[in-house]
């Protein structure tokens, strides 16, 4: 076996807020297709525009749900998914759903998506709010308390991320938390380190996620390294340790 | 009884075997066994005994005979050499006790642990023919009388050595006899520098019916000189050779005989009343194999 | 009554095999890759102790003789799998899909972990055998089978000219199976710990990590598909899958039964080198034979005419 060179994602273990409005490793922002058109999708990174692509919306389209990576989106030209005559193009359905997440490095990215023939109307702009219907994640590692904030309305939620045990972990698990102006439901959720939370905004929403607690890890229990002996019968028996 | 009850290596070599040997060596290497004069290199057939010679002798092209300057006849001038041979013709080793060579009277009864070796030679020398006489007399009247005004001047002074290659004169025929020269020897161990050899030494000799008896003494003399000085020292044979090469393997695979391992004879008579003993018409050996920690 | 009679004691046999075996040494490496993971082994060995038997029924018993392990490399290779969170999908109310989530994975890469304990000091055999004292002739004009099940175990250069050889041909063999003692599961399970959690920073990001691989010990067993007896299992790798057992017997029966005679004489046997241009003089060596009682081992020949 040849050793591969392999390297860590720190991203995912550093502490910071997770936003809405700044996506980064361990967010994903999902953006609903309610109507047929097209699109023109904008993705900036640090307010510069890395990456266009033109999206087609149709009752044709078969595709039901595309996740696109922002950190490696520098390579698309070179995927197969795209006309490099006319650039990158993404074909999907009517209610059809566009995921944006990071999967790696400490970048902070936003999506804007506007109709092409009426610029102006805007379908979905990161940077500012998420869009009624839209939908944001959190996968979080670190066990502790978070306090989640609609910043649009105030309204706030607790999660709380038990540690992972070994003996029955499943890294593949998400709760679903509505939000419109005025709150979250449910107002307090459980999951275990490594899962996510995902809020389903019912108004246009900016959302953040902050760590307010940590838990604090557990001892170790220390490995027994003495070896108690014990006669078996005897008067003058006495413990040695 | 085992063959090792007192030493840890035994060997012996039976004098049917040792004979065999003999007879080997004599057809592989007949220039030992054989001394004539260059004549005879084109002339084989007048030796006295012809020479058996194994094949691979001659398809390597080695000489059959020592070759020897001619016998120089004294005081000739010119220098003139006659042409001999010498050939020991049969060897042979009996250990004790004797049954296959009968010993001459003189030598008695072949003693315990002593071995008897009977020889055979033959000397031939070419006799100058008449013609060649005839031919050479006055070369030597001339060269005798030269220089001189005195009577008998050639008397004066002899040549003292071959001054020039002496005139060999042509044989149609060699003068042959032959004499048969019993020994009886024993072994011994002995070192040779470092190493440990088993040693063959002479303790008498007898050549048969010659006489005078001032003559056999004077020839038996010379042999025993030859024999002591000469041939038995040829013969020591290196320890570890005796058994059969019995470390050979050992040293093969890089230990070093004589620092690692090293074979030393049994004590006597601590181990073994004899070693080497000469008995049952074998030469045996008794050896300590003595391996350094 | 043979021309030549060589005899050696029982002891002296004993010091020359001690002398002997000494050259015996045995190494050999093999790694073989099993996608998930990777099992190989880097051996080295020597044979120390052992007594001779000289019997009477001509045979000669090699008893306790142990191999001792200079070196014992297991090496075992893991492929750990992709660590990652995140993913899972959620229902959404209809016309929406059900939304899946990306996962978001720890490492670029499948790591690798590869550990290679040294138990030479753990492991140990005994071998014994019988075998019988054969005399055989070697006919330098007879080629050699091939490929030559001795080139890699004659300890000495075959030799370039006829030879009679007397070979200890083994009949049977005893030869301890490789017996890892218990200590070797927990010392091959934490070493394979310590190089897992060398890849992965301390606190609860390792305890994550942990949980999503489900553990060390689980995640070896489970790759490795071992039971619980790691020494077990590793004994029977050495004993059967890696072939070492059949392979050390075959070592041991080849270097005494074919290839390396313990004595060997010429023939023609040389009495006298070459001098001087003449021939060497050489005598032929017949009707050898071997034999062995109790006390001692016994080689007769004969003086060919």
């Amino acid at each position: 076996m040849q050793k591969k060179k392999v390297l860590l994602n720190r991203a995912m273990f550093s502490i910071r807020p997770y936003d809405s409005s700044a996506l980064t490793v361990l967010t994903t922002l999902f953006h609903h297709f309610s109507e047929a058109g097209n699109y023109e999708l904008f993705v900036r990174r640090g307010g510069t525009v890395i990456h266009r692509a033109a999206i087609q919306v149709s009752e044709k389209g078969a595709q039901q749900q595309l996740n696109l990576d922002l950190a490696s989106l520098r390579d698309a030209e070179q995927r197969e998914c795209c006309d490099k005559e006319a650039g990158t193009r993404y074909t999907l359905a009517v209610n059809s759903i566009l995921g944006f997440y990071v999967s790696q490095g400490t970048g902070a990215y936003s999506v804007a998506l506007a109709r092409a023939e009426h610029k102006e109307r805007q379908a979905l702009d990161s940077a500012a709010h998420i869009p009624a219907g839209d939908l944001f994640a959190v996968t979080l590692v670190r066990p502790g308390t978070y306090r989640a904030v609609n910043e649009e309305g105030g309204a706030e939620a607790m999660i709380r991320v038990r540690p992972a045990s070994p003996k029955d972990y499943r890294p593949d698990q998400a709760e679903l938390v509505t939000c419109d102006a005025q709150a979250f439901k449910p107002k307090r959720v459980d999951i275990t380190s490594g899962h996510s939370v995902v809020f389903r905004c019912e108004a246009p929403a900016r959302l953040r996620v902050e760590l307010v607690e940590p838990a604090e890890s557990a001892p170790k229990p220390r490995k027994e390294m003495r070896h108690t002996l014990r006669r078996s019968s005897g008067p003058a028996s006495r413990k040695a340790t | 009884m085992a063959f090792t009850d007192r030493s840890d290596l035994y060997a012996a070599v039976h004098e049917e075997g040792i004979n065999r040997v003999v007879r080997h060596i004599m057809q592989q290497r007949p220039s030992l066994f054989n001394y004539a004069t260059p004549y005879f290199l084109q002339n084989p057939g007048l030796l006295c005994v012809p020479i058996k010679a194994a094949p691979e002798v001659t398809a390597a092209g080695n000489p059959l005979f020592t070759v020897q300057t001619p016998l120089p006849v004294l005081a000739a001038m010119p220098p003139v050499g006659l042409n001999y041979c010498l050939q020991f013709t049969d060897l042979a080793l009996d250990f004790h006790d004797s049954d296959t060579i009968k010993l001459p009277p003189e030598l008695g009864t072949l003693p315990a642990q002593r071995l008897a070796l009977y020889m055979k030679g033959c000397f031939g020398l070419g006799c100058v023919l008449e013609d060649f006489y005839r031919d050479l007399i006055p070369l030597a009247e001339a060269g005798a009388v030269s220089h001189g005004d005195k009577p008998f001047y050639g008397l004066a002074s002899l040549p003292s050595s071959q001054e020039r290659d002496p005139i060999v004169p042509p044989v149609r025929k060699l003068t042959c006899f032959c004499l048969e020269l019993y020994a009886v020897l024993h072994f011994e161990w002995g070192p040779i520098g470092k190493d440990e050899y088993l040693k063959m030494r002479l303790d008498r000799l007898e050549i048969v019916d010659l006489k005078p008896e001032e003559m056999e003494n004077i020839l038996e003399c010379y042999a025993e000189a030859v024999l002591r000085l000469g041939i038995l020292p040829r013969l020591s044979i290196k320890i570890e050779k005796m058994v059969l090469d019995i470390t050979r393997l050992l040293r093969q695979q890089g230990l070093q005989v004589g620092q690692q391992i090293s074979l030393v004879p049994a004590p006597v008579p601590a181990a073994v009343p004899h070693n080497p003993a000469v008995e049952d018409d074998q030469l045996k050996a008794f050896v300590n194999l003595v391996i350094q920690p | 009554m043979a021309h030549l009679t060589l005899a050696v004691s029982e002891g002296t046999f004993q010091r020359s095999f001690d002398l002997l075996k000494r050259n015996l040494t045995f190494q050999d490496s093999d790694l073989q890759d099993y996608g998930a993971f990777t099992l190989g082994y880097d051996v080295k060995m020597h044979l120390e102790g052992g007594s001779v038997d000289l019997r009477d029924d001509n045979t000669i018993q090699i008893k306790e003789l142990d191999i001792r392990w200079d070196r014992l490399k297991v090496i075992i290779g893991l492929d750990i799998p992709r660590i990652c969170v995140g993913g899972g999908c959620i229902n959404m109310p209809w016309p929406i899909p059900d939304i899946c989530l990306p996962r978001i994975c720890v490492f670029s890469a499948d790591p690798d972990v590869s550990i290679s304990p040294d138990f030479a000091s753990l492991v140990a055999q005994e071998i014994s055998f019988t075998g019988s004292l054969v005399a055989r002739y070697f006919d330098v004009s007879v080629p050699l089978p091939s490929p030559d099940p001795c080139q890699l175990l004659r300890v000495v250069p075959l030799p370039g000219n006829n030879q009679w050889q007397i070979f200890v041909d083994p009949q049977t063999m005893d030869l301890d199976l490789f017996d890892f003692p218990d200590i070797v599961g927990d010392l091959i399970e934490d070493a394979l710990t310590s190089a897992v959690t060398a890849l992965i920073p301390g606190g609860w990001v390792r305890d994550l990590i942990l949980a999503i691989i489900g553990g060390v010990a689980d995640l070896i067993r489970t790759i490795l598909d071992i039971p619980d007896d790691i020494e077990e299992w590793l004994s029977d790798l050495f004993n059967v899958s890696f072939g070492l057992l059949d392979f050390i017997g075959t070592l041991v029966l080849d270097f005494f039964a074919s290839c390396n005679p313990i004595y060997a004489i010429d023939d023609p046997f040389e009495i006298l080198p070459a001098a001087g241009g003449l021939i060497p003089v050489r005598i032929p060596i017949r009707n050898l034979s071997v034999r062995a009682h109790d006390l001692e081992m016994v080689v007769q020949a004969d003086v060919g005419a």
